[in-house]
């Protein structure tokens, strides 16, 4: 019989992402919501007080300037109906700023401007990553 | 240290990176470079490197530096099935698959950085 599923742990090799692999590339939607998903995570992270640092500030501001310069560029049908796609772009363009305000630029965080940054995350997050689990890995955020 | 010819994954992947560990993440376009940088005295507590570039050069460079210091990570990254195969046999320490997502980047974080 044989053997399903095989893996090359038994070699001491551990497995990370795509499951089954064919000739896939990452094409530039992919890339793009693999950013906005990262920037996601540094405003949670920074929301829920973990530990920054000029690395991590430095990382954040470069995605969230990425993302503020690559929206016009998008083209957001491929997220099919979800979204109004100018809508979507201003959101996005949002977050790139709160980001950088909130994590960059130490700009100081009140209940109202904390809860207006979390709509702008849920709603983005129901339309980009809608069956996706944003985690945020607990251990990797209060090691660095 | 982050080996990969498309800008874009290796941008993606230096500031991911950068942020889940807080430290300065090197990167590289060719394996060449990579291991010239190594070569000047320099040092890299783990490398991932993509295999399925246009000059290669990624499975030697695995090689280079595991027969000078055997205890570095060596993650191979490739969107091709039968790398996963040849990493696995050439002895590296992790296989991740193209494409990604960011969780696995943690994911790796965590592996080999937190735990």
């Amino acid at each position: 019989m044989p053997i399903l599923n095989f893996s090359y742990e038994i070699l001491g090799m551990k497995r990370f992402g795509a499951a089954h692999i064919t000739n896939n590339k990452v094409d530039e939607h992919q890339l793009f919501l693999m950013h906005l998903h990262l920037l996601i995570v540094m405003v949670k992270a920074k929301l829920k007080g973990y530990p920054g640092g000029d690395f991590r500030k430095k990382a954040a501001l470069e995605t969230a300037t990425l993302i503020f310069k690559t929206i016009p560029k998008v083209n957001f049908s491929f997220l099919g109906s979800r979204a109004s796609s100018h809508l979507f772009k201003e959101r996005v363009r949002l977050l790139s700023v709160m980001a950088t305000a909130i994590i960059c630029e130490d700009y100081p965080l009140g209940f109202h401007r904390r809860e207006a940054v979390l709509d702008n995350i849920e709603m983005i997050t129901q339309i980009a990553f809608p069956r996706q689990k944003l985690s945020l890995f607990h251990d990797v955020l209060m090691a660095a | 240290m982050v080996v990969d010819d498309d800008s874009g994954i290796r941008e993606l992947m230096v500031n991911a990176l950068t942020y889940c560990v807080n430290r300065k993440v090197l990167s590289f376009e060719t394996s060449q470079a990579a291991w010239q940088y190594i070569q000047d005295g320099n040092n890299a507590d783990m490398v991932i490197c993509d295999v399925d570039m246009e000059n290669r050069g990624g499975f030697e460079l695995m090689a280079k530096i595991k027969h000078q210091s055997p205890e570095k990570i060596f993650i191979i990254m490739s969107g091709v099935d039968a790398n996963e195969k040849k990493a696995a046999l050439a002895g590296a320490d992790a296989f991740l698959g193209k494409p990604f997502a960011i969780n696995d980047l943690f994911n790796l974080v965590q592996c080999y950085v937190v735990d």
